[in-house]
């Protein structure tokens, strides 16, 4: 059997498009937060939702439940839970273990891309409610800067308390790290 | 446009060369099998494909390194052997140097590892250390496929395999003896010792082959930009702040590593024994979360892997039937003391250490294969394996770290106990079983048909059933055509699947531990599979013209899909994650008459993963150039290496974060403090100068390794600024010099 040219070239043409076949975008940002054990525990019939801010919408990032955890965690300890299924432990506020070390983080992941988010908050939802929009009954808020590479951070304040008469209660800390981007480069 | 700028350069490179390639006159006639490039093997197979095939025509991308390009190149590891390929990056370090790994198209322990035809990756961990446990001088050649072979091979030919063919009698003759020795901060204090005798006795009816190699070093001096002194526990224990020492640290090695390899091998008619054995002791300058511990702890480490074997190989029907019989025996051990290790502070006045040890892991196996030429162009390769393997309980103590010696058998901290025998420093302990003792029972067929259609187009076709008392059959498949599209160029399109059995700490461990095993397992573990469709373009160029022996060139491109790939991210072991690969690859080397060459390597490679999105603690670019040069009828002998590896980016914690706090001496970084580290790429040079056959019988050599004394340093593989918080150091510039006699 000879191979004509022709066969040649659309061989070699094919092999070319399937090389320059797209690759698929991968967008999304990991959250991690610390949360101080002065934060509101919640309530039944409530739960918290946190919002970034992104291009001047309320965007949201998670439910979550702020429950006392077991005395098998440690000290004062609250567990943070996802208020939707699989319902799993996000994390711990901060506190210490059994051991007597410090301890505490919540991190999980949203398929969000938050590189335009300004700031984030979290408000107190009623269960089973359907309206999407943020209360308006804020328990922190926090401006969004870019502190360190590839990453935005901020300081999450109680704005419930007057600057006037004491000074703003931080209850944790924010931060973002966005997955996907641009390959690194050579 | 930007983004698709590698396939397009090797879509433009295939076009260029074909085009080439057409404006030669032919001069090679017909494909010749490349086993005649290694004429002792006239009754050997291929090891790596099992047949007797031209690398032009086998229906795999694969890549040889014989043992004369290993010498020209300075090669010390295979490691630094698997650097210079396309599609994989050598010598990754994790977990503070702990685990010395590779990365096969960005992944890393993905690639089945062969010692004369025996898998020596452990069922413990599915990893293998490429380090100076295999001493190269016993290696005759090694042979590489880039993508998956699991039709061939069975279990963790994931994304590659990596065949080690070691010497015999026939191939290394005679009496060889090799001393060196060398210093610098990438090595400080190193020698090294080898010797091989081999012959033919008996009127050349029996072949022997028996080495001895030993080296030691000191290790490297390593600067740690920001120690870390404590740290949390992976997930899905408990998150909590890094306490991370103001200024920088520099590794102050305590104690000599050893390396010790003890390998032979007999041949007499169609039978051969072969077996590999071997002592370490191996020191670790930095803990597993970043400490500094060299002026703290001596650390003492061991991971062998023993291997013995009995094969029959012969030919009948006037060689048109091949087969090939092989029992095995392969022990892995290891021992680490400590096993986790924080450094002693105000923090924990005694440190944080632990053990892990065990009486190792074995697997006892046999492998046949058969090869037969049928009529009408068909040979048939078939066979099976029936192997198992056994591990022993892994035990782990941990000692108490506000435990000291002066501490009272009744004030341990509750759930350690006072066992003052083990650790008079640290009485308090608690011993637990970290993975109990575990089996399993594995047996795979294959059969691959290669059709020869014509002299110029050849089809293939491959199907494996693997079965195990641990996991669901698992069936792969492969296939593909190489075309000869004109006189030395040649076509390859290829269909290859692969998958890997779980590792037992992923379906045995025991949760709950005191260090770094707190992910739940899960024994309904299913294997990792890869699924990549591949296509490639070689080519002899300029073949006998004027100076030029020859020309090869290849260029070629992937795409693999990974699916049930074992994730942790839910705290439990889970087949759960996902990833798109896409890589091209490209390797010329031109060959000059008087064994002049120059060599040129590149690969590209993009992974996705469902969890991380695109991967950015991998280099997305690998350059690697290099030549070799031969004076004064071979007595003089220059050669160098290029490898430059494009950047790549770590998650890390840093004490330059704004939500840092002071905390008695340290800098509590909590889990929000965390930056996007960029690691630039990284410029490694290494040149050498040999004098050969100095008075016919000795060589002398000197090497310099990171010439350009380039600071760089590793991402940890898992994008995660919580366990290894900060990128891992690698070694600085070294020269070696060495002694070779060889009567």
């Amino acid at each position: 059997m000879t191979l004509s040219a022709h066969k040649i070239r659309s061989a070699i043409l094919s092999l070319c498009l399937v090389m320059l076949a797209g690759c698929a975008d991968y967008g999304g940002t990991e959250v991690y937060m610390t949360l101080n054990a002065g934060i509101l525990s919640s309530v039944d019939g409530e739960h918290f939702e946190l919002f970034a801010s992104v291009n001047g919408s309320a965007v949201s990032l998670k439910r979550f439940t702020v429950r006392n955890a077991p005395s098998s965690e440690g000290l004062a300890v609250k567990a943070i839970l996802d208020f939707d299924p699989p319902y799993a432990e996000l994390g711990v506020t901060d506190s210490l273990d059994t051991n007597g070390l410090l301890q505490g983080g919540v991190f999980f992941r949203t398929a969000v891309d938050l590189t335009s988010a300004t700031d984030v908050f979290a408000t107190v939802e009623l269960d089973g409610e359907s309206d999407p929009a943020p209360s308006q009954e804020v328990i922190f808020r926090g401006q969004l800067s870019a502190s360190t590479r590839g990453t935005l951070s901020a300081i999450l304040i109680d704005p419930t308390v007057s600057s006037v008469r004491r000074t703003n209660t931080e209850l944790g800390t924010l931060t973002l790290v966005f997955q996907g981007g641009d390959r690194v480069g050579f | 446009m930007r983004r698709f700028l590698p396939t397009v350069l090797a879509g433009l490179s295939i076009g260029l060369f074909c085009y080439a390639a057409g404006a030669q006159s032919p001069k090679r006639p017909e494909p010749t099998p490349f086993i005649i490039e290694f004429p002792e093997d006239d009754d050997e197979r291929v090891g790596v494909l099992k047949s007797l095939v031209s690398l032009q025509e086998a229906p795999a991308i694969i890549t040889v390194i014989d043992s004369e390009q290993i010498a020209n190149m300075g090669h010390r590891t295979v490691a630094d052997v698997l650097q210079t390929i396309p599609g994989f990056e050598g010598d990754r370090w994790e977990l503070g140097g702990w685990f010395k790994t590779h990365l096969t198209r960005g992944l890393p322990n993905t690639t089945l590892i062969l010692r004369d035809g025996v898998n020596v990756v452990s069922p413990l961990t599915n990893r293998l250390t490429l380090d100076r446990k295999f001493a190269l001088d016993n290696v005759r050649r090694v042979e590489v496929i880039s993508g998956p072979g699991s039709v061939l091979w069975g279990s963790n030919a994931l994304l590659g395999v990596v065949h080690l063919v070691t010497h015999s009698g026939r191939t290394a003759p005679g009496l060889r003896m090799r001393v060196g020795g060398g210093h610098g901060p990438g090595e400080l204090g190193a020698f090294r010792t080898f010797t091989s005798w081999g012959g033919l006795l008996a009127d050349g009816a029996v072949d022997v082959y028996l080495s001895a190699s030993w080296f030691s070093t000191m290790g490297p001096a390593l600067r740690v930009d920001q120690p870390v002194i404590l740290g949390p526990l992976p997930r899905p224990a408990n998150d909590g702040p890094s306490f991370i020492l103001p200024g920088s640290a520099v590794t102050d090695p305590a104690a000599r590593d050893h390396y010790v390899d003890v390998t032979g091998r007999l041949g007499f008619g169609p039978v051969s024994i072969g077996f590999s054995t071997g002592w370490e002791r191996e020191h670790r300058e930095i803990s597993a979360i970043g400490s500094v511990v060299s002026g703290d702890l001596v650390s003492v480490s061991m991971d062998t892997v023993h291997t013995a074997w009995i094969r029959y190989r012969d030919r009948y029907d006037g060689s048109r039937i091949g087969l090939n019989l092989q029992a095995f025996m392969v022990h892995w051990m290891r021992d680490d003391n400590p096993f986790t290790a924080y450094p002693s502070s105000d923090l924990l006045p005694q440190g944080g250490t632990s053990r892990l040890e065990s009486d190792g892991t074995w697997r006892f196996g046999l492998t046949s294969d058969v090869d037969w030429d049928l009529p009408a162009g068909h040979r048939l390769l078939f066979g099976g394996e029936v192997y198992g393997d056994m591990s022993s309980n892994l035990l782990l103590t941990t000692f108490d770290p506000l435990s000291g010696s002066s501490t009272a058998e009744n004030a341990c901290t509750p759930t350690f106990t006072y066992q003052p025998t083990l650790d008079a420093q640290r009485p308090c302990a608690r011993r637990d079983i970290a993975l109990p003792a575990t089996s399993r029972v594995t047996g795979g067929l294959y059969a691959l048909d290669e059709w020869s259609v014509d002299p110029r187009l050849k089809l293939n076709f491959g199907l494996r059933g693997q079965f195990s008392s641990s996991y669901d059959p698992a069936v792969s498949l492969s296939g593909g055509l190489v075309a000869e599209l004109h006189p030395s160029v040649f076509l390859k399109a290829v269909y290859q699947e692969g998958f890997r059995a779980p590792d037992f700490q992923s379906t045995s461990g025991a949760q709950g531990l005191a260090s770094l095993i707190t992910v739940e397992s899960n024994p309904e573990l299913d294997v990792e599979r890869s699924r990549s469709a591949m296509a490639e373009i070689n080519a002899y160029l300029f073949v006998g013209e004027g100076a030029v022996r020859e020309w090869y060139v290849r260029a070629g491109y992937s795409y693999t899909r990974m699916d049930g790939v074992i994730s942790q991210a839910s705290g439990r072991f889970e087949n759960a994650a996902l990833r798109d690969i896409h890589s091209v690859e490209l390797l010329t080397r031109l060959r000059f008459t008087g064994s002049h060459e120059l060599f040129l390597s590149y690969a590209y490679v993009d992974v996705y993963d469902s969890e991380f999105g695109r991967l950015r603690n991998i280099a997305n670019h690998v350059l690697n150039a290099g030549g070799h040069v031969a004076l004064f009828e071979g007595h003089l002998h220059l050669g160098a290496v290029l490898t430059w590896r494009g950047a790549m980016e770590d998650l890390n914690r840093t004490r330059g974060s704004d939500v840092v706090e002071n905390f008695g001496g340290t800098i509590a970084v909590p889990s929000t403090g965390l930056e996007v580290t960029r690691i630039p790429s990284a410029p490694l040079l290494r040149f050498g100068v040999e004098g050969r056959r100095i008075l016919d019988v000795l060589d002398l050599a000197l090497w310099v390794y990171n010439a350009l004394d380039t600071e760089w340093s590793d991402a940890d593989l898992y994008f995660d600024g919580r366990i290894q918080p900060r990128p891992q150091p690698k070694p600085r510039i070294s020269v070696w010099a060495e002694a070779r006699i060889h009567w």
